[in-house]
């Protein structure tokens, strides 16, 4: 074995190892001794690829491409990179290369499927072939079955997509990607708060770096602070009504205290679906999100502060309280449906586009 | 003559022991005080590495002058006789030179090539006491490690077990391979330590057999305490491994450690890392490695402690340790070892390029500490991720609670 092959067996262990600055370290070493290395640039591909320097992986992605142009691998790596750089366009086109070469090699498609899915708008119906022929090519590969699954879903057929990630799980049940990608088409539905919190969490305890799994909790909080308003609705009429009767101070302090019980009981309830330590992990969720979500979620959160303001306040003040309360429901609810028309708007460009 | 500078130079030479000009301006301040054999060490290697300087030589002679000692061995005295002129070469020094290195003549075909050593078993000297800071970690060690190892009695009377080791983790480059050696100084027990160089050419050829020769080495060796740096080289989580290689090796590693089929008496496992969470967790279950210590970097005392051993044989002059220490926080051991390093270097540099030699000043760590940032950045980071979104069973308690206090 020469030096090169031994320092390129060295970077590619490192990479499985999840070091990827070691890894361009030794691929560096190896191109020294040999600069004209396709696998040592390959290999580095991968390593820039895995410390999120895409620009720097597609310009080693290149020079792979360069100097073995029959190299599949040399494509596959750069249409990874490229990916990550957001050229998920001119990905589709060097993954179809790849594929050209390899037509039998399940990398390649899986590439090309993630490829497609990325692409903007998606491809769809292209990204379940790719992904379905890596998978009949290599039935083991759980990679492709995210693809597939989020083609699947992208296609509007999301139970179908479902049961292709949890077939994913069945044959390995740590793969995060698959976690992730399951809580990712229940959070498109707004659905199953529980499940998602759990799948994430299973997501987030492999691969606690990935911004994707941030943001999809950050999301999943958002969807679960939403689902607090209906007590809040619910509290709300309760002390109208009492306000209205002008009932004693206590029954609207017992209306409150069931409300603020109750709300106490849900939060507790989706601490334990979703990463250990939520009020760590949650702080600062405001302004991580989307300006029209952030404005949504304070006029929410001055609603319930009204509500049990009202619930507390004196008699004169709660009158106030209450009024605001309903003038803050009704902004949320005129923020959410401009909100509403805006994404429609957006995706029917999208789709002609 | 002055004893200090003449000491500081002697330091300064030692830290830089290329630098030739410097050597021979000590020599020459050497013979001046009247101490030849010391000049003629100095004078001798300046003309080792450059046997044409006239002014090595002249040095040479008054030293040689001011003392008829003998020339050091390393000198280059081509007028030596040699020891025994009859035979024109010296057998006996020559075998005794080679000793044990020199293989059998024949071989019979049976007899196995023992090949080079794999793997050094060292004895360290070095105590916990010498470890500068990490009060906490080291009183940890003590309790969790050190103090069941050392009373039997009481271990039967709580019917604790000798079983499991320890994982050190923490980010690098603050002092756990030299905790590791300090715990094995504390036993008396020798030290093997397994570097992240050794498990990769592992990974490449026989890496399960060279696991189980490993401890074999360990258990042959015992009292010892077996170093595996970089655990999650080794020990990575088996989900993340496509190759069946790693597998195996993991495999092999959690066969060794629970002792299957041989007596891990007297082999203390302790292992080092700086991402615990990448190490499979297979082994970190009860009778493996199940105890871990979080290793920091070191708090502002330590680092006073840490400066001040660094600087300890340099020479340094009106150096505000203290102030050193509160401008670097959050540097790591190795990140002061850095400093040092480069405040010497900035005055060595200006010495040569003034030709006057001079002590190393504050000056010199301000423009050193002006360039060097705390290399534990990234490592805070995943440290970060890992305590918000992957602590569900609270494993990374202690490292939680230190993130948010230096938020």
């Amino acid at each position: 074995m020469s030096d090169v092959d031994h320092l390129l067996e060295r970077a590619s262990a490192l990479l499985e190892l999840g070091r990827p600055a070691d890894a361009e370290h030794a691929a560096l070493e190896a191109l020294a001794a040999d600069p004209t290395s396709a696998p040592a640039f390959v290999v580095l591909t991968r390593a820039l690829d895995g410390q999120r320097r895409f620009d720097e992986a597609v310009g080693a992605g290149r020079s792979a491409v360069a100097a073995d142009p029959d190299l599949a691998d040399a494509y596959v790596a750069l249409a990874w990179a490229l990916v990550g750089d957001g050229r998920a366009d001119d990905a589709v086109a060097v993954a179809g290369s790849a594929v050209a070469l390899e037509p039998h090699e399940p990398a390649c498609h899986h590439a090309l499927g993630w490829a497609l899915l990325s692409s903007s708008p998606p491809r769809h119906q292209e990204a379940h072939d790719a992904a379905a022929r890596a998978i009949e090519l290599e039935p083991g590969a759980t990679p492709a079955y995210s693809v597939l699954g989020l083609a699947l879903a992208g296609l509007g057929r999301r139970r179908e997509g479902r049961k292709v990630l949890r077939e994913g799980l069945r044959i390995n049940p740590h793969d995060p990607y698959l976690h992730n990608n399951l809580a990712k088409i229940d959070l498109d539905r707004g659905l199953r708060i529980g499940r998602t919190g759990r799948h994430l969490s299973a997501a987030a305890g492999a691969i606690p770096q990935e911004p994707v799994v941030h943001r999809n909790l950050d999301t999943l909080l958002v969807r679960f602070a939403m689902r607090l308003v209906w007590p809040t609705l619910v509290a709300l009429s309760v002390l109208r009504l009492q306000v209205a009767l002008d009932a004693p101070w206590w029954s609207r302090a017992v209306t409150g205290a069931v409300y603020a019980g109750l709300a106490g009981l849900m939060v507790a309830w989706f601490s334990r679906q979703v990463p250990r330590g939520l009020r760590f992990w949650a702080r600062g969720v405001l302004a991580r999100v989307a300006l029209p979500v952030r404005l949504i979620a304070l006029a929410m959160l001055a609603f319930a502060a009204c509500v049990v303001a009202t619930a507390f306040a004196p008699t004169s003040l709660a009158a106030v309280t209450e009024q605001a309360a309903g003038v803050l429901l009704r902004l949320a609810f005129v923020l959410a449906a401009v909100l509403l028309v805006a994404h429609l708007v957006q995706r029917r460009r999208h789709r002609r586009g | 003559m002055d004893d200090r500078l003449i000491e500081s130079l002697t330091a300064a030479v030692t830290s830089a022991p290329a630098d030739l000009t410097l050597r021979l301006h000590l020599a020459s301040l050497l013979v001046e005080a009247g101490r030849g054999p010391e000049a003629i060490e100095h004078v001798a290697t300046a003309l080792a590495a450059e046997p044409t300087s006239v002014e090595a030589r002249e040095l040479m002679a008054r030293a040689m002058g001011t003392s008829p000692a003998p020339a050091p061995p390393s000198a280059p005295t081509p007028a030596a006789e040699p020891s025994e002129p009859s035979s024109g070469f010296d057998w006996h020094a020559a075998e005794s030179d080679l000793g044990e290195r020199v293989g059998p003549m024949f071989v019979d075909g049976t007899t196995e090539d023992p090949g080079p050593a794999p793997y050094d078993v060292e004895q360290v000297g070095v105590r916990l006491a010498d470890v500068g800071g990490l009060t906490e970690v080291k009183k940890r060690l003590e309790a969790s490690f050190l103090a069941p190892l050392r009373n039997p009695e009481l271990r039967a009377l709580y019917g604790k077990s000798l079983r499991g080791g320890l994982l050190l983790y923490g980010p690098p480059g603050c002092g756990k391979t030299f905790l590791a050696k300090a715990v094995a100084g504390e036993l008396g027990a020798s030290f093997l330590h397994v570097s992240l160089a050794d498990v990769l050419d592992m990974y490449i050829g026989q890496s399960e057999r060279n696991v189980k020769e490993l401890f074999e080495v360990a258990r042959s060796s015992a009292p010892c305490v077996l170093f595996l740096d970089e655990l999650d080289a080794i020990g990575g989580k088996r989900s993340l491994n496509r190759s069946s290689g790693a597998r195996t090796t993991v495999n092999q590693l959690l066969t060794e450690l629970d002792g299957v089929g041989s007596d891990n008496e007297g082999v203390f496992v302790l292992a080092a890392t700086n991402h615990p969470w990448d190490v499979d967790p297979a082994l970190r279950r009860p009778g493996r490695l199940d105890r871990t210590l979080l290793v920091l970097p070191p708090d502002r005392d330590a680092r006073e402690a840490v400066l001040r051993t660094h600087l300890r044989g340099r020479p340094v002059e009106r150096i505000d340790t203290r102030r050193l220490a509160k401008a670097t926080d959050g540097f790591s051991g190795a990140d002061l070892a850095h400093l040092c390093e480069s405040a010497s270097e900035n005055a060595l540099m200006d010495s040569v390029g003034s030709g006057q030699v001079r002590m190393i000043g504050m000056t010199d760590f301000d423009a050193a500490l002006a360039e060097l940032r705390p290399s534990i950045g990234p490592w805070m980071e995943t440290a970060r991720n890992v305590a918000l979104y992957a602590n569900a069973s609270g494993e990374y308690d202690d490292l939680a609670t230190w993130l948010r206090k230096r938020r």
